[in-house]
């Protein structure tokens, strides 16, 4: 009974680990956070796969878990933001396509997390407002507002390079 | 910006090229186990006292410890955290000594409390961990141990939290049951749904556990690795005397005050253990007429996130009125260092104050800010002092660093840095890193 549950979880989570990575990914904004952001989604979805297995999306019932584990994080594990870093050493080089890249990466970065997650729930997980409402537990009303500011502010940090590029 | 757009520029984010993953599913599956183990017994202790049942405690289990002579291990104040009080005897085939998921990857753990270590397997991800505790202490594995009465009432009247865990009250789910005696003193199977461990007194009131994980799908039966658990825990080498080597030594500057708080060490190809994490704490001086606690309100309009962070944090520490000095001294590239690989974009980034020559070596420099500003709101910072060698000295990378809780005095950096020295030739490793 038990190693079929865990055939189930496994076959699952391999099947999605690349999709809830990138998802991860946007949320966090850098790789080594997202592994660990999805580390312990899928953690917790084992606890919870009974109950995943049987909702009408598992896919839904672990982006929620995904999401919700990524605000837990930021209020709870605080101080791994203060860690003492320097980009100024050891600088690759970089070439257009990277700069461009680094720009919406630093413009997504510089989001208050709840705004970056608005945005990643409704651009790159395609939820309507209504979902997204749901996912984030807000009502219709903040996830517009949310949305729209979050546009606002990629628009005026993005803006400039955007028409330097056309 | 347009809606169409912000789709495309978070797929072309997205799709960017991925490093390699470090997400481990068989560690999910193990740590989701355990939960569900644990939850499953937590539940059953809020039911139990809705409806008032007794509690079930099989009198059988309640086994008192065979009378004899304590081991020297037993009976010490506390580990040596510099020589680990115990080492694997048996070890099966297949497997080495090398850290298990789930456990740091900064190597094995020695603290004044408590040793960890584990085998892993050289092919596949079976892995076994051993877990000592010293005589009173609890420790991480204190969660499945509370599950034993006879441990609980090793522990009757601890005043360490861990320590009460699962207390009386509990109706156990998954009750552990009584092993083969080892080395002549009770031992217990404690069934997680999917994986065995075995604990064992070694000595009076002092526990080890020893927990084997096969990562398979469709595994053996948990019982299949009972006997091998049985010959590995009655072959553990208590009291043993192999130390841990330091590549690096403090002189002078911390020469009192400062006390060994954990060792992070790995086995070398020849045998030998080498640390390549020291952790000193000292008790913080409070900065005159500011106050004696970590978590004192600066200027903050909230309470401080960082003066209140619980365990979970890894810098946790300064949440106490301890300073915290951490020395890192590896062949690894840095981690969460000075010039880490792959910086989380969530971190406060600190330019390199200075650039200093302290002997032969070129050290950089960084402070944290005595206040930042996150989700728009200002906090106060406790103090984060920071130095990395500027290049690799012959291959090791050394990184020293500072937390002190706020409002307290830092202790100079530079005078530590002026009495470390350090090498990557065996020649000069030494067995006691501090002055004296």
């Amino acid at each position: 009974m038990r190693s079929a549950r865990d055939a189930e979880y496994t076959e699952y989570v391999q099947s999605r680990i690349a999709w809830l990575r990138r998802v991860a990914y946007l949320l966090c904004q850098d790789w080594q956070g997202a592994d660990d952001l999805v580390q312990s989604a899928i953690t917790r979805l084992y606890t919870h796969w009974g109950k995943a297995r049987d909702a009408t999306s598992i896919d839904a019932y672990v982006r929620t878990i995904l999401v919700r584990s990524f605000f837990s994080e930021r209020r709870s594990a605080w101080s791994r933001r203060v860690l003492l870093v320097d980009r100024q050493l050891d600088a690759p080089g970089r070439s257009a396509d990277h700069d461009a890249r680094l720009d919406v990466q630093a413009a997504l970065t510089a989001l208050p997390p709840r705004q970056r997650a608005t945005l990643v729930l409704r651009f790159y997980c395609d939820l309507s407002v209504e979902e997204t409402s749901r996912e984030l537990g807000c009502t219709t009303g903040t996830v517009k507002s949310q949305t729209a500011k979050g546009l606002e502010s990629l628009r005026r940090a993005l803006g400039p390079i955007m028409a330097e590029e056309s | 910006m347009p809606e169409h757009d912000m789709r495309t520029l978070l797929r072309d984010l997205a799709d960017r090229p991925e490093p390699a993953s470090t997400i481990d599913l068989a560690a999910a599956r193990r740590s989701g186990k355990r939960r569900l183990w644990l939850r499953n017994g937590s539940i059953t202790v809020a039911v139990a006292a809705m409806v008032a049942v007794a509690v079930v405690v099989p009198r059988e289990l309640v086994a008192s410890a065979p009378s004899g002579n304590s081991t020297a291990t037993g009976t010490k104040d506390h580990f040596n955290p510099f020589v680990p009080d115990a080492a694997f005897g048996y070890v099966p085939p297949g497997y080495e000594l090398k850290p298990a998921p789930g456990l740091s990857s900064d190597g094995f753990t020695s603290t004044p409390n408590e040793l960890t270590l584990s085998v892993k397997q050289t092919s596949g991800g079976g892995s076994m961990t051993l877990d000592v505790l010293h005589k009173g202490d609890c420790g991480n594995a204190s969660m499945d141990l509370n599950l034993i009465p006879a441990y609980r009432a090793s522990h009757a009247g601890s005043k360490d939290p861990l320590c009460r865990g699962l207390g009386s009250g509990v109706v156990v789910t998954n009750p552990p049951v009584r092993a083969p005696n080892v080395d002549g003193r009770p031992a217990y199977w404690l069934n997680a749904p999917d994986w065995s461990m075995l604990a064992w007194q070694y000595a009076p009131g002092s526990w080890a556990l020893l927990e084997a994980f096969t990562p398979s799908v469709s595994r053996a039966p948990i019982t299949a690795d009972r006997p091998l658990l049985l010959k590995m825990a009655r072959t553990v080498k208590f009291g043993q005397t192999q130390p841990i080597m330091f590549p690096f030594k403090l002189s002078g500057a911390i020469a009192s005050g400062w006390t060994p708080n954990s060792v992070f060490f790995t086995v070398t190809p020849s045998g030998q253990y080498l640390a390549n994490m020291l952790e000193e704490t000292s008790p913080a001086m409070a900065v005159r007429g500011q106050g004696t606690q970590a978590a004192v309100p600066g200027t903050s309009p909230t309470p401080n996130p960082l003066a209140t962070e619980g365990a979970a944090g890894p810098y946790a520490e300064v949440a106490g009125p301890v300073n915290l000095l951490t020395i890192i001294a590896s062949t690894k590239p840095y981690n969460l260092t000075c010039t880490p690989q792959n910086p989380p974009a969530n971190s406060l980034i600190v330019p390199i104050t200075s650039v200093q020559q302290i002997g032969a070596v070129s050290w950089l420099f960084q402070t944290n800010p005595k206040s930042a500003k996150v989700d728009g709101k200002p906090y106060d910072l406790p103090t984060v002092d920071q130095a990395c060698n500027q290049q690799p000295d012959n291959g090791l990378r050394v990184n020293v660093r500072l937390d002190v809780p706020l409002n307290h005095t830092v202790p100079s950096l530079t005078a530590i840095l002026d009495g470390l020295s350090f090498s990557a030739d065996p020649q000069t490793w030494t067995t006691n890193p501090l002055p004296g």
